[in-house]
């Protein structure tokens, strides 16, 4: 379905969208946001959380990693096809031409072309360095040949030894360090395509926070959706307990209250800046004629994770599943509501239109769930989507202290036996303990 | 939808109420409302100005009483400038139009429609607000009764019409040269805010980033999509010779907008640098004639070089002189004579 649509899309042209004039963005920038955002999380309890040392992160960090590979392809397609002459979206790139243009470093467009692209390349970096010691694993265990090949090229020459570990982490904790700026940084310079322009309702300095809490709100949601499902089908409830899905909605509450704290902000602003457009945009927001979506946006992003306050709601599997879903349509609706709203009615009253989606468009959205949930079912066919290496490094026999109160005077030959069983093969040894 | 009847015969038409329209028709005519509806295409869906500062006007009164009013209303920006400010030494070209004269006949966008080669998009993409237009004619509903911006706010049972032509207002520090992520769209050295199609890719962020919406997209390949083929042999020769040689036909996915009609100035600049003998001179005052102040029978439209201080330039320094409807430093270029209305208060009721 994507890419019939993206064909019909490339043979027709942009206008097989509705979009049109006043609202030049709509379903195609709407989509890009939200897939964006939706990829935070990965990063987010990957780096972030293994920075911090939150052992917690270690059974859902491979899914949240792979969901932001995922999510984050699906973003790039949207800009990449929403051009209007896609052969030749490469002027965007800084590339040596005979015709000596560069591109507008001024455009934010183009930082967020960087943006993205950075944030991909270190995202897919991080989640490869975390699978090596899994996928020597696999290739240990492979029952085919084949298999063996393409998993031992994969795990480029994993042998498990002591030094294989000591760079492995290393890189990964290096890795770890440059992808939490880009946490921040991404959806800040998505931000900065709506915040750096003169349209009213876009041009706010809250953008670059209020977005990057969206973005963490809405990948915890779409980490949850997918959380929930596998771990039903496939019997994870010992390695995704309900501590795990009780933290992950404490976040969910913590940056939906922020979302709506900055909801209430962008009108407090608006009002306080005494700018009659701006003002206008938000009044227009909540009455206007797309109340409608700034209503649904309201009640999913703000008022229903308000029940994750309950311990009894944030423990209960159903009500959780049921909100993460309600929280994915509210911040795509957010990502419309800001895209669409601002853009329907600004500066000049005799220009001001509405927008209609067409067939494509849905066609178009309905494509790229389906690109990333075929993509998220081939990782999970393919590839061990819990940590192994680093799930046995939480385990209780991997603690040092583990047999201690056996015998103190093993201790030493505990920790011998262990490290040159980490020598021997793949078992890791023990990391991030204190000797 | 309403039929008209008289006698036997009768006739089903869309109807539109508008501000103002009159409640009667004519004697021996019965109208009654069929209950169908049939989706109109129109360019303009709002007809108020919302108290904003756009097409400022006064009656005489006020203006010998403050014959300042419209920089009142419509006050210089207070923003301090992004960049380094530019100066344009050679010819720096500016247009004032003159709402006073302005009856709002529409002969200036079909001028500028032919002379640059804008598509034709028909009523189904003009419903989905796909117009092309580079130059579109604004109506705006007020009430000659009311005072200041008041005006605008009374809708009334008897308005009058305030019209304004908008067209690119060639911005300095144009909003959407900055956002233009492959330079596709930048200011050329006679003050011209130039659109290269070759470059552009699309992107349509300068039109979002537009303060007066005035760009336009090819969403569509226009003028090949289910249109003529100007090979064809069956197309009259008037039709073959359609489009204007001098101005590129733009394909799908490029922005156009008001371009002051550069192929003129080019023609024109051309003809000045081989007159006197091959000496060269200035284009002068007057000589150049943008297509849609040609067409303009009010002459309402002025075109020149604002360094020659020719008519447009001298009307900008005028006490009506309107600032294009935005308070920022944008359209310097391209400022407007603000209406002075003097109604016939017996007429008014």
């Amino acid at each position: 379905m994507l890419g019939a649509s993206i064909g019909y899309l490339f043979y027709r042209g942009v206008g097989v969208w509705g979009n049109n004039s006043p609202v030049a963005w709509a379903w195609d920038i709407t989509n890009f946001v939200w897939w964006v955002g939706i990829g935070h999380a990965g990063t987010l309890i990957s780096a972030v959380l293994f920075l911090f040392r939150q052992k917690w992160r270690t059974s859902i960090n491979r899914f949240a990693e792979a969901m932001t590979i995922f999510a984050v392809i699906c973003a790039l397609i949207f800009p990449g096809i929403h051009v209007g002459r896609v052969w030749h979206a490469y002027y965007m790139f800084p590339i040596p031409n005979q015709m000596g243009i560069w591109p507008n470093f001024k455009s934010p467009l183009l930082w967020d072309v960087f943006a993205v692209g950075t944030y991909f390349t270190v995202s897919t970096l991080f989640w490869f360095v975390g699978l090596i010691p899994d996928l020597a694993t696999l290739r240990d265990r492979a029952k085919n040949s084949l298999r063996r090949m393409v998993y031992g090229f994969l795990a480029l020459g994993w042998r498990g030894s002591n030094r294989h570990w000591q760079n492995y982490e290393r890189a990964y904790m290096i890795l770890a360090a440059l992808s939490t700026p880009l946490v921040l940084s991404v959806h800040s310079v998505v931000s900065f395509d709506f915040a750096t322009s003169v349209e009213p309702g876009w041009h706010t300095t809250i953008f670059p926070p209020y977005f990057v809490a969206g973005a963490v709100f809405s990948g915890f949601a779409m980490v949850m959706t997918l959380l929930l499902i596998a771990r039903s089908v496939f019997k994870l409830t010992d390695l995704v307990t309900m501590t795990h899905i009780e933290l992950m909605n404490k976040i969910m509450l913590a940056t939906g209250s922020i979302v709506g704290y900055a909801y209430a902000m962008e009108f407090f602003i608006a009002w306080y800046s005494g700018n009659e457009y701006e003002r206008y945009v938000f009044i227009n927001r909540a009455t206007g004629p797309y109340a409608w979506a700034y209503w649904i946006m309201i009640s999913c992003n703000v008022i229903s994770p308000q029940l994750f306050w309950s311990k009894r709601l944030r423990t209960n599997i159903p009500l959780s599943f049921v909100l993460s879903i309600f929280i994915n349509i509210g911040m795509w609706f957010e990502r419309f509501v800001i895209i669409v709203t601002s853009l329907h009615r600004d500066f000049i009253p005799s220009s001001w239109g509405y927008f209609h989606p067409t067939l494509m468009d849905i066609t178009t959205y309905m494509g790229s769930l389906g690109l990333f949930f075929t993509l998220f079912l081939l990782f999970i066919r393919w590839v061990p989507m819990i940590a192994i290496a680093e799930l046995k490094g939480v385990l209780p026999e991997a603690s040092v202290h583990h047999d201690e109160h056996h015998d103190d005077a093993h201790e030493g030959d505990a920790r011998r036996a262990a490290l040159a069983a980490a020598r021997r093969g793949t078992e890791p040894c023990r990391r991030r303990s204190p000797p | 939808m309403i039929r008209l009847t008289k006698g036997s015969r009768s006739v089903e038409l869309v109807a539109w109420i508008l501000p103002g329209q009159a409640d009667w028709f004519t004697d021996g005519v019965a109208l009654t409302k069929t209950g169908a509806t049939y989706p109109l295409s129109q360019t303009q869906d709002h007809f108020r100005m919302e108290g904003r500062p756009m097409a400022v006007e006064a009656t005489l009164a006020e203006f010998n009483e403050t014959p300042n009013f419209a920089a009142r209303r419509s006050p210089s920006p207070r923003t301090l400038p992004l960049w380094r400010e530019v100066s344009y030494p050679g010819y720096k070209w500016g247009m004032s139009i003159d709402l006073n004269a302005c009856t709002g006949c529409n002969a200036c966008v079909v001028a500028c429609q032919s002379e640059n080669n804008i598509p034709v998009v028909g009523k189904e993409q003009v419903s989905r607000g796909r117009e092309m237009h580079w130059l579109r004619i604004d109506r705006y509903f007020v009430s000659p009764r009311a005072h200041g911006s008041d005006r605008d706010a009374e809708a009334t049972s008897d308005p009058a019409v305030a019209f304004q032509p908008l067209a690119c207002v060639q911005c300095e520090e144009a909003p959407c040269e900055n956002v233009c992520p492959v330079n596709a769209t930048v200011h050329s050295p006679e003050g011209l805010n130039d659109m290269a199609y070759n470059r552009c890719i699309g992107t349509r962020y300068c039109a979002n980033n537009c303060p007066y919406k005035v760009r336009r997209f090819n969403y569509l390949n226009w003028h090949n999509d289910g249109v003529y083929q100007p090979e064809d042999a069956d197309v009259p020769e008037t039709v073959r010779m359609q489009m204007n040689p001098n101005v590129t036909v733009r394909f799908r996915g490029v922005m156009e907008k008001c371009t002051y009609c550069v192929q003129r100035i080019q023609g024109r600049k051309i003809e000045a640098r081989r007159a006197d003998n091959g000496r060269g001179r200035h284009i002068r005052d007057g000589e150049l004639m943008t297509a849609c102040q040609q067409a303009c029978p009010a002459d309402a439209i002025v075109f020149g070089d604002l360094n020659d201080r020719g008519a447009a330039w001298r009307d900008r320094r005028r006490p009506a002189a309107l600032r294009a409807p935005r308070r920022d430093r944008h359209a310097a270029a391209h400022p407007y004579l603000a209406r002075i209305r003097n109604p016939n208060p017996e007429m008014l009721g």
